[in-house]
């Protein structure tokens, strides 16, 4: 039986379709988003590029837990131990002394691998528990990787963190700043770069995930969320695509890993601790379970505002600086998101982009003009 | 060659309920088997072992001449199996179209890779199935709604779409759970001259568990009658219908003799559990 | 240590992580959710009763600490209550989004400071057999096998306890006989909340320093034991924490020499032996079967 939901009985003559719109609006909007998102580095300065570039490692991360939590139906709080495996990977491997010394394109990819072959590891687990039994289960894998960072000193640096190889190709540098490099007299240097390198990756996962919600694998994911017994009997081998969804999700996180430590240049096990597995669940339900598009508006939201309050309050007295245990930044976009998730789960669960799609429809004048009983 | 479904001395018992027992009954090719029976019989649990679902403490089911029992439901489907559910398992917010499309997962090979790069082959097949879902939509009735969520549809609609998504998967061996509960005659008429079609024109063997004893006695072949777990009687519906046993189990032997053929064939069941 | 000290340590630690994985269970027999806001409840009670020990004494401190942790855990379920029914597992993101919020809010008041109960029995120790264990924990221990005698008095034996747990069972066929799940819902919450609550005020006495702002992790260290015992069986839940507490205390003692493994190892064992676990036994010790096959 479904679980979302079901609106009142409708009788399909009285579902009102939509004004029919042309078939390039869709095309053109992302178009106009692409050449926006490539221009804004001339404009913007270090602190808002770096506020993009962060949103955007996180939007990676953030769609890939959608489709875990959203799409198949499974809770994780353990996102931020793969995004820990994804980040210390490619430190370990592209790091020229105490590494492995890899190309980093290579080194990044084998971040991304080794994330998915930790959710492969605890695959098993993942298949044979219930959405909700796997949320509460996955709280160890973090503290584990908590332990696990602490204490292999010499992969990870321990609790002191290590630094981060930049990002570079044949000597050309996405994450650093040499070789020095203007565009139309703006200097392209790291944080530029990085802006690339992150929106790349983030338009490479949207394509990915698309593929794989719209297609087999994705419908097979929502048959499971929503009745496992039936997918079941309709086919769909549900053992074996819960831990699909679950490395999938690994895989994901890893990549968000990477394009964090390349971001941020330097790692620490307090990134990777519970509250960045709670930020990622709040990214994804503000967004909209399941959907890709909101996991990205979620994941801007919950990683800019902080920031962004902190930066705007900085010189007024509205907010209390860090530390004073006052109202400060952290403390109040802590508590707008907590209560957001609140709110929409009461009200929307479907989120910003179930509320975008709504609005969008009476833009559209779709709509539905009574609802009767069954005739 | 051997026969769709071979139901052996099953028996099923969850904690201390018997809920089947000894249950045994055999599906011929190609024809509309009926399982009937006052409510809490049994026959969707039957159902549930027959696809896998369940497991039982006793007895085998084979389908298509392969033991079920150690299968899992999906390997069950594998065999030939479709199944459309009593409480409708739908996905509510998809539009119709994705929801039957759920059917055709075991007759298509895309898998992760394929789908999220999108290749060629991934694509066409894609097409191709959809096309052959529209086609189904067209058949049971649901050409216009495709795009509709399937939670926005009637409760006839929706039994309509978990119909097309069962006969999406190109069954052998089709179970129908209850097809027609709810809806106004007109559908249950059309319903039925659907699944006399199916058996007529694709050979497809059907399974079916109703209440409407008017349709059940038009449509089936052959009827098995469960009371309380186990099996009662087993013939043509000319045999079920006069069958003492049934109309005893349907009514109570407590209550006086109305005309009880009237009462057949106005369905009437009465409820007796204590 | 010697062999008898851990044992009753590891006890000790075991009836408070049993309180507060009973707790969740409580809350999840009750209404299906988990409460994954739960260790902010216990820190609640654990921070009214740091404030009003002084004031008060310890006793009374206590007794309201447990009431307002009581009361904020009915307060959460009426929230909860107030979204669309159904899917469990939005309703325990839901409670995320609660934890958040009580999160930011408690680590603001508590700060960098280790919140302390003011307990009349310090760091006195006892000696027991032959081994010297802190009189805290003795209490602790003492305290936690009778207030889960109580529990399971009370829900067997009671007919308030029987009714929750027919409405347990089958709310609907229970809310057809006047049972209101509504009311089954805050008792159980409420009671969850006060048995966190104790646990926490016995977790900030000696030999810990008290609670500090990441003491809202604490309760999830019970996870393992609720996991371990079956997540919806009481008796589940209380083996379970005896077997995690046992375990970190073990794995504690002996950490010199398990250097190899890491410091702090004795603090994660748990989780390892609820993987270890979960790859043998999902439903853990006592837990319900699945009987449908997928």
């Amino acid at each position: 039986m479904s679980k979302t939901s079901i609106p009142d009985a409708v009788d399909a003559s009285a579902v009102r379709l939509a004004r029919p719109t042309s078939v390039w609006t869709r095309p053109l909007l992302i178009a106009v988003a692409l050449v926006v998102m490539a221009v804004l580095p001339l404009y913007l300065d270090a602190q808002m590029l770096k506020i993009g570039s962060w949103s955007m490692a996180a939007a990676v991360g953030a769609i890939g837990l959608t489709m875990l939590v959203g799409t198949a139906g499974q809770l994780s709080l353990a996102h931020a131990f793969f995004a820990a495996v994804g980040a210390y990977g490619y430190a370990f491997l592209a790091a020229p002394e105490n590494g492995a010394a890899w190309p980093p394109a290579l080194a990044a990819l084998g971040g991304i691998v080794i994330a998915a072959f930790a959710g492969l590891l605890f695959s098993p687990v993942a298949a044979r528990l219930r959405g909700l039994y796997l949320g509460v289960a996955s709280l160890g894998l973090v503290f584990i990787g908590q332990h696990l960072l602490k204490n292999l000193v010499p992969v990870t640096g321990g609790v002191n963190g290590r630094s981060v190889t930049p990002f570079d190709i044949f000597g050309f540098q996405l994450s650093g700043g040499s070789p020095a490099f203007s565009v139309a007299g703006v200097p392209f240097g790291a944080q530029e770069r990085m802006w690339y390198l992150a929106l790349f990756s983030l338009l490479v996962a949207i394509y990915l995930a698309n593929g794989i919600i719209k297609r087999r694998p994705g419908r097979a994911f929502t048959m499971i969320r929503d009745n496992q017994a039936a997918a079941s009997a309709l086919g769909i081998n549900v053992q074996q695509y819960k831990a699909a969804a679950f490395v999938i999700s690994s895989a994901f996180a890893g990549g968000a890993g990477v394009l964090t430590g390349l971001a941020y240049a330097y790692l620490t096990p307090q990134n990777f601790g519970l509250g960045l597995s709670i930020n990622f669940l709040a990214m994804v339900l503000i967004g909209g379970l399941g959907s890709v598009g909101g996991a990205v508006v979620g994941a801007v939201i919950v990683t800019a505002t902080p920031l962004l309050l902190a930066s705007f309050a900085a010189g007024s007295n509205l907010l209390a600086e860090g530390g004073s245990g006052g109202y400060e930044a952290g403390t109040v976009s802590s508590i707008l998101f907590g209560a957001l998730i609140v709110i929409l789960i009461i009200v929307e669960p479907g989120g910003l982009a179930r509320l975008g799609q709504r609005l969008w429809q009476r833009v559209r004048g779709a709509g539905v003009t009574s609802t009767k009983g069954t005739p | 060659m051997s026969v769709p479904i071979e139901a052996k001395e099953i028996s099923l018992r969850f904690g201390g309920v018997k809920v089947l027992d000894r249950v045994s009954f055999t599906v011929e090719p190609g024809s509309i088997h009926a399982l009937i029976g006052p409510n809490g019989a049994g026959k969707s649990s039957t159902f549930n072992v027959i696809c896998g679902l369940y497991r039982p403490n006793e007895g085998l089911v084979l389908v298509d001449g392969q033991n079920v029992g150690e299968r899992h439901p999906y390997q069950v489907a594998e065999l030939g199996l479709g199944r459309a559910f009593q409480n409708i398992a739908l996905v509510a917010h998809a539009p119709v179209v994705d929801n039957i499309m759920v059917g055709r997962h075991r007759l298509m090979r895309s898998g992760f890779l394929g789908s999220a790069l999108g290749l060629p082959g991934s694509r066409k097949e894609e097409a191709r199935h959809r096309e052959r879902v529209i086609e189904i939509a067209g058949f049971v009735g649901l050409g216009d709604l495709l795009d509709a969520p399937a939670g926005s549809l009637s409760y006839g609609g929706r039994k309509k779409i978990e119909l097309a998504r069962a006969l999406a998967s190109e069954p052998k061996v089709l179970l129908l759970d209850e097809p027609v509960a709810g809806m106004p005659v007109h559908e249950k008429q059309e319903i039925a001259a659907i699944v006399r079609q199916v058996r007529d024109d694709l050979g497809t063997t059907v399974l079916i568990v109703e209440h409407d004893m008017p349709l059940i006695m038009s449509l089936a072949d052959r009827i098995t009658v469960l009371d309380f777990g186990r099996v009662i009687a087993d013939g043509l519906p000319d045999e079920i219908q006069q069958d003492p046993t049934v109309i005893a189990a349907y009514l109570g032997e407590e209550e006086n003799a109305i005309d009880t053929e009237v009462m057949l064939q106005v369905g009437i069941e009465k409820e007796h559990r204590p | 240590m010697k062999l008898i000290q851990v044992i009753i340590l590891g006890l000790s630690l075991g009836a408070i992580y049993g309180l507060i994985a009973l707790s969740f269970v409580t809350i999840f027999k009750g209404t299906k959710v988990f409460n994954l806001a739960q260790g902010s409840v216990m820190i609640v009670g654990v921070y009214v009763t740091a404030q009003l020990s002084g004031p008060i004494g310890f006793f009374g401190a206590a007794a309201a600490g447990i009431l307002a942790a009581a009361l904020l855990a009915a307060i959460l379920d009426r929230i909860v209550a107030l979204a669309p029914r159904g899917d469990h597992l939005v309703l325990t993101i839901l409670t995320v989004g609660l934890d958040i919020i009580l999160v930011a809010e408690t680590s603001r008041l508590i700060g960098t400071k280790f919140v302390t109960v003011g307990d009349p029995w310090g760091s006195q120790t006892i000696t027991l057999l032959g081994a010297t264990v802190p009189v805290t924990r003795v209490v602790a221990l003492v305290v936690g096998l009778v207030l889960i005698a109580a529990f399971f008095l009370v829900f067997r034996k009671t007919r308030f306890g029987i009714r929750m747990r027919a409405s347990s069972a089958d709310p609907e066929t229970a809310a057809l006989m006047g049972i209101s799940q509504r009311s089954v819902s805050l008792s159980a919450w409420a009671i969850g909340g006060g048995m966190a609550a104790v646990a926490g005020i016995f977790l900030a006495m000696f030999p810990n320093p008290g609670l500090d702002s990441s003491g809202h992790l604490l309760a999830f260290h019970a996870i393992p034991a609720v996991i371990i015992g079956g997540l919806d069986s009481s008796e589940g839940a209380i083996l379970g924490g005896l077997i995690v507490g046992v375990t970190q205390t073990v794995v504690t003692s002996y950490a010199s020499s398990l250097r190899f493994l890491g410091e702090g190892i004795g603090d994660i064992s748990p989780y390892i032996l609820m993987i270890l676990f979960l790859l043998v036994r999902p439903s853990g010790i006592f837990g319900t079967k699945e009987l449908v096959r997928v």
